[in-house]
């Protein structure tokens, strides 16, 4: 009997070899594609290098970002204004419908939730380009039915205004993403048991009370979750604006991601140079992730109090 | 009482029914209309009241294929796709049995730190990055610096449903396969491969989905050189070659980006949805 | 069965591999004899064509000797004519000097080229209307690096009559990166059936369009009935802002349109007459709904569909009308005066050019040879004379208009003609004085800029009208001091 150290394992070598064989592509291909551009995003964010030449500037990028640089700031605030509209849109609708898919008296419940997961499927180009058509102020559609229902008098101009457009493009993350937060939230509810209902029934509980006091607090944890993918995930798209109003009338609906995705690779989305200023972009990306970073923490401790107070 | 709690029932079932319908017929309404406008012709789009066309002009889709070059388009979505779909199926099949079975040094820390990568993620910022690596090993000019690129920044929930899938099988067949001589390795592809079908059947759908609808990194790699675009990038660089206005030839453009992926959807729905139900999701 | 399963999945993992390998080749066969770029002709570079998936671009051209430019232009109508001319040209005068033009366009070409660079893909030869200098990180290279490219540049000078200065250079540099090829100036189109129907004709029953801006708002308010608006604003076009507005506005009788204080280094704008007419057309009504966020292409799109009566364009929208927004009916066009009725001259807008890029700095001579000869073909007779014939452009060099098949050239082609020789293209100084501060100012000229954001404010009666003269005249003063701080523009020429 080998004397065995406390504490540590004996590994077979064939296991520990093979092992590591297999996920040797994934661990390197994490450290070059996800590691590796954390440290040159860090290293060039300290530098005003422009795609051809840089020098060390020392925090001189992040100063700048702090103190002049506007459109940053606003970008930011267009993101947190996108996030919250998605929000209020996105969980409210998913777990309402999530209720209705999921509850026993609901035949077929194959073809309703085939039918109401297509709008993820289509991509977001296409998503794009169909939601750019109905929301045209001139004989777009959705013109056509508010003035035809008598809700508008004149044409609204949807993606013309920040507002409007800030909201067409939270529609359009709903529209795109409301289907898989309905399953997720789908997937909690069926886990509650029914017996809870049928107690509360027989104590009197009318169906809404028992939906805010069994259901909702039963799901929390995955609620949590769900919400928090939501934010952060909120807050790093761009694809969605980019594809709807690429900034939007002169540069009103940018989002910090697509901000810094043009000072990247030199493009521009209606106002703003042609030059790629990578240091300072880079400055930008750490900035942003800090902030995410905050906000997640934030909102980990606001649900860890909520729990306590529970 | 009986008679009252099943009208009762009767009610909520009808209303259940009824709103989600209508809910489906508002949320669909718009791919529908796109599709119907898709045939008309540029001024009924522009100025045209009715819904349905009054003339159909299929050569609209015609046009877009041969002119707007969509068949190059979908050719390279399809490989794109379906490449990163293979890889991503094996690759994390492969790790989420390992993380799951496996017993190695540094397992547990390896893993924690790739959990924890997912809330760092610089999120679409990190392509400068990837591109000057892709640019360094000569892969920027091709679909195969694309699905490296895919690949390796793919989601980690494909590794969590696997190897909790895993975790849940009995060891006993592992013992026994073991015992006859079957390697780790050899069991993974003898015993557990066969075990996790339906999982694997999910990753790759999503997979593949998610290499179908992306669009930023192809947009990097692919936009300059049209024999190489993929479909998302084509319907981009089609808005700013046809006129912005040219909605005859975007639409059906657009459509044709949809459609291959919505048939397999329609036939594979199954595998879309379920993996939002099976274990993706801790608590 | 599991070891078919593992064979199939094998055989899958190599027939990827080969479709990733083989796929962009073989694809290309197909898009390359129909491609059809922005880009002016250019043909792939050779250096790219290093990469194994390139190599499809050379059996694309059937050939394996032809060298393949590529070529990106940056104007639609332009690139939809110039598909065909390229075309031919493959089919002659390419396979006898073994070239072969890839040719393809997009109205972002600023963004693509920005991918492009990014990516190492530049095309041979683009066509674009800004840039910076190569030294600088720009991807514009001047004409004299190529081989032939100086007397090139002597010859097109002598035959366009203008001599080279300022406008032909990047800021900073005092090589010729840019030849003025062709010019324009806004004008307004009309849909003459509408116009008769609403009563305005002249004694010979033609239609007759406005001439002041006062006239335009009277003709677009009778003109808006039914359905039909009287004008189309492109308000997301910032060129409508500053030529269709501060530049043609009129002006007075003494100033002109602008007045430079080269000591203070000041502008002064004497435009009051087309924001008042524009503010008043678009708080009625008389424009088509929506003019906040429509483009040129659309305005023109409604034009010619017969949704609005009116348009205020450009004269190459004469080329657009007939090919891209075919319009049905009798149009034509004019251009207003000021209320004075003085025209201060027709503009000349240096447009937008083809270079060469600095992916042909890592050609040989001998490919070199060949892009300079595209470029040569380019600015050649042939293309001036369809350009012109199209209504595309009306060319600075002679020997286009006269190799223009006469029948060909539309009716309105020769009317703008005839208003240029009537009243002449505008100084080149006064160009100059307007489009290197321009360039300064702080916005994006090829998408909406704080110009047409002002105007809308305008429009919408958030500012008043002196608010707003007064901030272009600050943004143009301040754009006057950067250029010429930045060595762009020297006050000692203008005094």
């Amino acid at each position: 009997m080998k004397r065995e150290k406390k504490g540590k394992r004996k590994y077979k070598k064939s296991v520990v070899f093979q092992s590591y064989l297999v996920l040797s592509p994934q661990i390197i291909g994490f450290f070059v594609f996800s590691l590796y551009p954390i440290y040159y995003i860090l290293r060039y964010s300290f530098t005003d290098y422009d795609g051809l030449k840089g020098s060390f500037v020392g925090l001189a990028n992040y100063i700048e970002i702090f103190t002049s640089d506007a459109t940053f700031w606003n970008s930011l605030a267009n993101t947190f204004i996108i996030t919250g509209m998605r929000m209020v849109l996105m969980i409210p609708l998913s777990f309402f419908l999530a209720m209705l898919l999921c509850s026993k008296s609901l035949k077929a419940k194959r073809l309703f939730s085939t039918a109401l997961f297509l709008p993820s499927v289509i991509g977001v180009a296409t998503t794009a380009m169909i939601f750019r058509y109905i929301f045209r102020t001139y004989n777009g559609l959705i013109n056509n039915i508010f003035m035809d229902l008598g809700i508008l008098n004149t044409a609204v101009n949807w993606l013309g205004n920040k507002w409007t457009a800030l909201l067409v493009t939270s529609l359009m993350a709903t529209w795109m993403n409301f289907p898989i937060y309905m399953m997720y939230f789908c997937g909690a509810i069926s886990g509650v048991s029914e017996d809870l209902y049928e107690a509360a029934k027989i104590d009197g509980c009318g169906w809404l009370r028992s939906v805010f006091s069994i259901t909702l607090p039963l799901i929390a944890p995955i609620f949590k979750v769900i919400l928090m993918l939501e934010i952060t995930g909120a807050m790093k798209t761009m694809n969605t604006t980019m594809l709807l109003t690429n900034g939007g009338p002169n540069g009103k609906t940018n989002v910090v991601m697509l901000y810094l995705y043009n000072l990247f690779f030199g493009t521009t989305s209606g106002g703003g140079s042609y030059t790629s200023e990578i240091g300072y972009a880079s400055a930008g990306s750490i900035i942003l992730t800090v902030i995410i970073g905050i906000i997640t923490v934030i909102y980990l401790r606001i649900t860890k109090k909520l729990d306590e107070l529970c | 009482m009986k008679h009252k709690g099943r009208i009762a029932r009767n009610v909520k079932t009808t209303l259940v029914h009824v709103l989600l319908v209508a809910f489906i017929i508002v949320a669909l309404y718009p791919i529908f209309y796109a599709f119907v406008s898709s045939f008309k012709s540029a001024g009924e789009i522009l100025a045209g009241q009715n819904l349905w066309p009054e003339v159909w002009h299929w050569e609209n889709y015609a046009e877009a294929w041969n002119q707007a070059n969509f068949s190059t388009y979908t050719w390279n979505t399809i490989v794109y796709s379906t490449a990163t779909m293979f890889f991503c199926v094996l690759m994390n099949s492969m790790s989420g049995y390992v993380y799951a079975r496996g017993e190695f040094p540094g397992k547990n820390i390896i893993f924690a730190v790739k959990t924890a990568m997912m809330f760092v993620a610089l999120g679409s910022t990190a392509m400068y990055p990837q591109l000057q690596i892709l640019k360094a090993l000569h892969l920027n000019q091709s679909l195969v610096g694309l699905v490296v690129q895919t690949i390796f920044t793919g989601s980690i929930t494909y590794i969590f449903m696997i190897r909790s899938f895993v975790m849940s099988l009995p060891k006993e067949l592992d013992d026994a396969a073991t015992i006859d001589g079957c390697s780790f390795m050899g069991i993974f592809f003898r015993i557990t491969l066969p075990l996790i079908r339906p999982i694997i059947a999910t990753i790759a759908v999503l997979s593949f989905k998610g290499a179908w609808n992306e669009y930023l990194f192809p947009m990097i790699v692919t936009f300059s050189n049209e024999n190489r675009r993929t479909l998302a990038v084509g319907l981009y660089y089609m808005q700013t070659s046809s006129s912005s206005a040219d909605w005859s030839k975007m639409l059906p453009g657009a459509i044709i980006s949809a459609v291959p992926l919505v048939v397999i959807y329609i036939f594979l729905n199954k595998y879309f949805i379920e993996s939002l139900t099976v274990g993706a999701v801790k608590g | 069965m599991k070891k078919r399963a593992k064979i199939l999945s094998v055989l899958l993992a190599l027939t990827m591999v080969v479709g990733l390998m083989g796929g962009c080749g073989s694809s290309s066969s197909t898009s390359s004899s129909s491609e059809s770029e922005s880009s002016s002709e250019a043909e792939e570079s050779s250096t790219e064509t290093e990469e194994a998936e390139e190599t499809a671009s050379d059996d694309t051209s059937g050939e394996e000797d032809l060298f393949t430019v590529e070529v990106w232009g940056s104007s639609n109508s332009q690139g939809v004519l110039l598909t065909e001319l390229i075309d031919e040209y493959n089919e002659t005068t390419g396979k006898e000097l073994g070239i072969y033009i890839d040719f393809s366009y997009s109205s972002d070409i600023k963004n693509m080229l920005s991918l492009a660079q990014e990516n190492d893909e530049l095309p041979l030869i683009v066509q674009s209307n800004s840039g910076i200098t190569y030294e600088d990180g720009g991807y514009n290279i001047p004409f004299t690096m190529l081989p032939g490219g100086q007397e090139f540049l002597d010859e097109w000078e002598s035959a366009s009559g203008v001599a080279y200065g300022d406008w032909n250079k990047f800021a900073g540099s005092d090589d010729i990166y840019k030849i003025a090829y062709n010019f324009g100036g806004p004008a307004l189109y009309y849909n003459e059936e509408m116009l008769i129907e609403a009563g305005f004709v002249d004694e010979d029953g033609n239609a007759q369009p406005p001439t002041t801006w006062s006239e335009l708002v009277e003709y677009a308010e009778a003109l808006t009935t039914d359905g039909v608006y009287g004008l189309a604003i492109p308000m997301q076009w910032s060129s409508y802002a500053e030529y269709d507005i501060l530049m043609m506005g009129g002006g007075t009788e003494e100033d002109g349109l602008f007045t430079i204080d080269w000591d203070e280094q000041t502008y002064t704008f004497n435009v009051t007459g087309p924001l008042e007419a524009i503010k008043e057309i678009y708080q009625n009504g008389y424009c088509v709904p929506g003019a906040e966020t429509i483009d040129n292409a659309t305005a023109r799109s409604y034009f010619a569909e017969g949704v609005s009566a009116m348009f205020l364009g450009w004269t190459w929208d004469i080329a657009v009308f007939t090919t891209t927004y075919v319009a049905d009916f009798d149009w034509d066009l004019d251009v207003l005066y000021a209320e004075d009725g003085n025209n201060y001259g027709m503009l000349c807008s240096v447009g937008s050019w083809y270079s060469a890029t600095t992916a042909v700095l890592d050609l040989t001579e001998e490919e070199q040879e060949k892009v300079m000869s595209v470029i040569e073909w380019l600015y050649g007779d042939e293309v001036g004379a369809m350009l012109v014939e199209a209504g595309v452009s009306f060319p600075l060099n002679n020997d286009h208009l006269e190799s223009a098949d006469s029948d060909a050239v539309l009716d309105q082609t020769y009317k703008i003609m005839d208003l240029l020789n009537e009243y002449g293209i505008m100084d080149v100084d006064l160009w100059n004085a307007w489009e290197y501060p321009r360039n300064y100012v702080d916005y994006d000229s090829s998408g909406a800029g704080w110009l047409c954001d002002n105007i809308l404010l305008y429009c919408q009666g958030e500012m008043t009208l002196d608010e707003y003269i007064t901030a272009a005249n600050a943004a143009f003063t301040q754009g006057l001091q950067d250029a010429i701080a930045d060595g762009a523009i020297d006050p000692a020429t203008y005094q």
